[in-house]
């Protein structure tokens, strides 16, 4: 697993790590019940501080993709499916969302962008 | 306390041969011209600079913050450096003492007297130092370490001119000589507790 | 989290200089930086902790029994590295060991020669004739070899080029990997800060600015640059200090007071402490 952390990004560096996670969980990149580096030794290899790394591992925790054991370390969360598909589920609705706000800000009408919508779908 | 005399002990090693071709210069000196005065006026010399020195160097390796952060009170920091003040003394006490005893002429009281009275202006000059040292820094104390060693060497003369012009008799002599001594371990005593004050009081 | 140690309403005078109310904490498992400009008053409040400076006032906490009561064995839990090498320079690395031995009562000889030869140092050369950042390792090595739970360190890296300061900064991201270590750090260098620490503690003219912790420092704080008309119209309590130049003002600005329509950017550690003390107020 890479992880590359940015110091030039708008994005703060727990969020960087705890996309970058996320995406290789999604991936498959990590397989369930697979162990991932400790906090400390994390922050000393990206250079970061420990409380940085935490906040990173507490919000991939607290969405389901790890589980830590006390004493033992953090390992990737098995795969729920459901788990999964709500989280695509989440991004493809906050990603048409966006679509739409453009469009309607564009002066385009609900019917004109139901149609884009489906041209797209349809593959066209 | 041990790791305190260690590190002296290690810091003046270096410089011990020099002191050490010192005193045996100056030890035949008092053999072949039969007076001991010849080796004790140097033991003052070497009983006030080598815990000088080693002083000196503690102050140029910041040794007291080192110590002291390391959980030595300061009541063991001044300490460390009274005993280590008298361990100097000792071996210095031991080779006149010897001078005395092998000396040609045999034991003369005389000797006895040099003996006892230079033993006490070591410690009385220690107990003055010391406690500069600690309050002004050991540059500027230097300056009192030698009017020290001026005035001790002129009381010491005086006394022996004294003595020569038999003004005192021996026993009086003795006894003044030995109130020296005595007047030297109180000296310890009183400015020991004095440093143990002017350090407590002391920002590092 | 427990703390590791706790400061509070620390007092100390001096002829021209005081520290004020200096209170803070250093949690558990954390690294808490401490900035501030030369004669701020961090080495006076570290060597106050430490019962280097005689303190005329305040409570000092460490490893929750107060300082003033530990005894030598505890102290010995603590380790230092005071700003200048405070060890006998005549002496070698062999010669440090035996004398150690008998300061610390937790002395790890082989801790000790593993991070000697770790930093290359020689173990048969003086003190004296080691250069600044090696005599800085040595300081560290022994701060590191007395199985020491807080590291208490006074400017570690002052002096020392980028490849020497890494090297230390690596090894006290490997003290940290025990969740029960902690260190409270003061440095110049605030790169280095900026990386390792956890918590920031700014002191300024003896007194405390603030203690935060270092990702809600970025958050909470931006730079914002504009027009001088422009910044008039927000909320002086949301600028923390400006600076005027010749074509517009740049201005350190608390991010949730300003309203979306200006744009800022991210500030560093620097920026903070920089508009903190030589910006000027609203």
């Amino acid at each position: 697993m890479n992880i590359i952390i940015s110091n030039a990004s708008d994005k703060p560096i727990y969020e960087q790590i705890y996309t970058q996670i996320k995406g290789a969980i999604l991936r498959g990149e990590c397989k369930d019940g697979e162990s991932l580096p400790s906090i400390r030794a994390l922050a000393k290899e990206l250079r970061i501080s420990v409380i940085t790394t935490k906040r990173a591992f507490d919000d991939l925790e607290r969405d389901g993709f790890i589980y830590s054991v006390q004493g033992k370390g953090s390992f990737v969360a098995a795969k729920n499916k459901e788990v999964l598909r709500e989280e695509y589920l989440r991004q493809a609705e906050n990603k048409l969302e966006e679509a739409i706000e453009l469009g309607r800000s564009g002066g385009l009408s609900d019917e004109e962008l139901k149609e884009v919508f489906l041209m797209i779908l349809k593959g066209e | 306390m041990k790791g305190l005399l260690l590190k002296n002990f290690k810091n003046i090693l270096p410089t011990i041969a020099y002191y050490a071709f010192f005193m045996l210069v100056f030890y035949v000196v008092a053999i072949l011209s039969e007076n001991i005065v010849m080796f004790t006026s140097v033991s003052v010399v070497l009983a006030i600079s080598v815990p000088t020195s080693a002083y000196v160097m503690d102050e140029k390796d910041n040794w007291d913050k080192f110590v002291l952060a390391a959980g030595v009170t300061r009541g063991q920091l001044v300490r460390s450096r009274y005993l280590f003040a008298v361990l100097c003394l000792i071996p210095l006490w031991i080779l006149s003492l010897v001078l005395i005893f092998i000396l040609p002429s045999g034991v003369r009281a005389e000797n006895v007297i040099i003996f006892l009275l230079f033993d006490g202006v070591e410690l009385i000059m220690t107990s003055l130092l010391l406690p500069l040292e600690h309050k002004y820094g050991a540059d500027k104390s230097r300056i009192v370490l030698l009017l020290l060693v001026v005035i001790a060497v002129f009381a010491c003369v005086m006394l022996g001119t004294l003595l020569h012009e038999k003004i005192m008799s021996i026993g009086m002599t003795v006894w003044l000589a030995a109130g020296v001594l005595l007047a030297g371990i109180a000296a310890m005593c009183a400015s020991m507790a004095i440093t143990v004050k002017i350090c407590a009081k002391k920002d590092y | 989290m427990q703390d590791c140690m706790r400061v509070k309403g620390l007092r100390k005078n001096f002829k021209g200089f005081s520290l004020e109310d200096v209170s803070f904490r250093v949690p558990r498992g954390c690294v808490v930086g401490f900035i501030g400009e030369n004669g701020a008053g961090k080495s006076t409040t570290i060597k106050s902790i430490l019962g280097l400076v005689n303190a005329d006032a305040g409570e000092i906490e460490v490893f929750g029994k107060r300082m003033r009561e530990i005894g030598r064995e505890e102290k010995n839990r603590i380790g230092t590295v005071l700003g200048e090498t405070c060890l006998p320079e005549n002496l070698n690395l062999k010669d440090l060991d035996g004398i150690m031995k008998y300061i610390f009562t937790n002395w790890d000889s082989e801790k000790y020669f593993q991070c000697a030869d770790r930093f290359c140092l020689p173990l048969d050369k003086k003190i004296k004739d080691f250069s600044r950042g090696m005599r800085q390792k040595v300081s560290l090595a022994v701060a590191l070899s007395h199985k020491a739970e807080l590291l208490i360190l006074d400017e570690p890296t002052a002096g020392l080029d980028p490849v020497a300061r890494d090297e230390i900064i690596d090894l006290l991201y490997d003290f940290m990997q025990d969740e029960a270590h902690s260190i409270l750090i003061s440095s110049h260098i605030l790169s280095d800060l900026e990386k390792l620490c956890d918590y920031i503690l700014f002191i300024h003219d003896g007194r405390i600015i603030f203690e935060e912790e270092k990702d809600m420092l970025t958050e909470k704080y931006g730079v914002l640059k504009c027009t001088e008309e422009r910044l008039r119209e927000l909320d002086p309590k949301s600028v923390v200090g400006f600076h005027r130049g010749e074509f517009g003002v740049s201005a350190l600005v608390k991010l949730d007071l300003v309203p979306r329509s200006f744009v800022t950017e991210k500030a560093g550690i620097e920026d903070i402490m920089l508009y903190f003390i030589r910006g000027e107020r609203i």
